[in-house]
């Protein structure tokens, strides 16, 4: 029971066993897009910390909310092999919609200047985030990269921004990438698909924009992970195959994570345990 | 009709006039509590910012509404202060305000009570019983205006309220003690 009360364990080590065992088993009997084992490591992480309780319809619930759902429109976009642009602007605009509708309680009682930058900064990160992630998306190394990176910024960002909860969830997502890329260095075949990146692209960006409205996060401190998506297109990433292409993707992109981290450790400084 | 109304307006007339409307005095009203850390030792804290009104009727009826501003919690240690008001604990930006609200109010003579009320703290109402230890009423010694002052405390279990963070490391119970001080309107 201790163990699975451990912060550490409810961040890292369940979402990570979780991805290995669910994507290596879609990937014998592929019954559903193996991508979905991103975002059903990420609920293991859920059910240990925060649950699935809806009543009263917090931020953080409402995220939870928004997996379920991210998580059956990445599953029919696979199966149904649907790669428009259309379909992409519109999962990205309807996640800059879900960030309204999330913070909300909050943006309702700004004014002036407060609301125009809480609303159009909340909205662009969202939607840049999830239209730029989408192009890695059928990339297993550059989309597992990509949110190793994006949920190591944001969630150790978050954590040092005075919320752990917020912290865990994004962290999650890094250790469920961090398990793609373990099967990909094992030589295992692994696909991502829309159903890897859209439930994760999006929840980060969500995670991000609440860890900035109700915690204490600045929001300069998560600027440095707007490149991350873009960089995976980058040439020198693309020209490399196998264990290489995943090292050299890793130190173009992470440095970005150190950055956006760091930014946050000299504003906040150390988490208050 | 006309009759059936003065009756009720004579019936009611001598209980309204009787009962007192006292305002908090958020100058002298400190809601905090007390809470286990780690197991280690008992972390102390507070509400700087509360506002209010009790009716009352002393040693007959009574009713209290009082509303803390959740973000004045205050631990004398500005980074747990700003941990303490993220979505972890009490969420202060999405619920700015804790509410206690009286359902019933029972006296044990003029110095003593016990108040039934609704205590809401992220959404979430539950029933909380405060034991108030202490009432006493009279004139303020400066400037004489009448006002009463009040002990009272509780035990609730945070978790009761969805703010489960750090359990059960961090202590589900806690102990709530009210010091309240209320003028005469």
């Amino acid at each position: 029971m201790d163990t699975l009360n451990h912060p550490a364990f409810q961040a890292a080590v369940a979402p990570f066993f979780v991805a290995i065992a669910v994507a290596f088993i879609l990937g014998k009997i592929r019954l559903l897009p193996q991508g979905i084992a991103l975002p059903l490591a990420w609920l293991s992480t859920v059910w240990l910390t925060i649950g699935f309780s809806f009543s009263p319809l917090t931020s953080t619930r409402k995220i939870v909310l928004i997996a379920l759902i991210t998580l059956v429109i990445g599953v029919v976009l696979d199966i149904t092999r649907t790669q428009k642009k259309s379909v992409m602007w519109l999962t990205s605009f309807a996640t800059m919609a879900c960030a309204i509708w999330i913070i909300w309680p909050t943006l309702q009682r700004q004014e002036g200047a407060d609301y125009w930058s809480m609303l159009l900064l909340s909205s662009f990160y969202c939607l840049w985030i999830v239209y730029t992630s989408h192009f890695s998306a059928h990339k297993a190394k550059a989309s597992s990269v990509a949110i190793l990176a994006l949920g190591l910024g944001t969630g150790v960002s978050a954590l040092l921004g005075a919320t752990a909860m917020i912290g865990q969830l994004g962290s999650a997502f890094a250790a469920a990438a961090g398990a793609f890329i373990t099967l990909i260095l094992l030589k295992s075949e692994v696909k991502t698909g829309f159903s890897f990146m859209l439930p994760a692209s999006s929840l980060i960006a969500l995670l991000g924009v609440s860890s900035v409205v109700y915690a204490s996060l600045p929001w300069y401190a998560l600027a440095p992970l707007l490149l991350i998506p873009a960089l995976t297109q980058a040439p020198m990433a693309t020209a490399q195959h196998g264990w290489k292409k995943i090292l050299i993707l890793a130190l173009h992109i992470l440095p970005l994570s150190a950055v956006s981290i760091g930014i946050t450790f000299y504003v906040s400084g150390a988490p208050p345990i | 009709m006309k009759k059936v109304f003065l009756a009720g307006l004579f019936v009611t007339l001598p209980i309204a006039a009787s009962a007192e409307t006292y305002t908090i005095d958020p100058a002298h009203t400190y809601p905090n509590f007390e809470i286990s850390h780690l197991g280690f030792s008992t972390m102390h804290g507070r509400f700087n910012s509360t506002k209010g009104k009790i009716e009352m009727e002393l040693g007959k009826s009574g009713s209290v509404d009082i509303v803390i501003d959740a973000s004045s919690i205050d631990t004398a240690f500005k980074k747990r202060d700003e941990h303490l008001r993220s979505p972890d604990f009490l969420n202060t930006a999405e619920f700015p305000e804790i509410t206690y609200k009286s359902t019933s109010v029972k006296f044990k003579g003029d110095s003593k009570a016990t108040v039934e009320g609704n205590l809401t703290i992220m959404g979430v109402s539950k029933p909380v019983t405060l034991n108030v230890t202490s009432i006493t009423c009279g004139n303020h010694p400066f400037n004489k205006k009448p006002m009463c002052g009040f002990d009272a405390e509780a035990t609730i279990k945070r978790s009761d309220w969805g703010v489960k963070y750090g359990l059960p490391a961090i202590g589900d119970e806690m102990k709530i003690h009210l010091e309240a001080e209320a003028v005469k309107e």
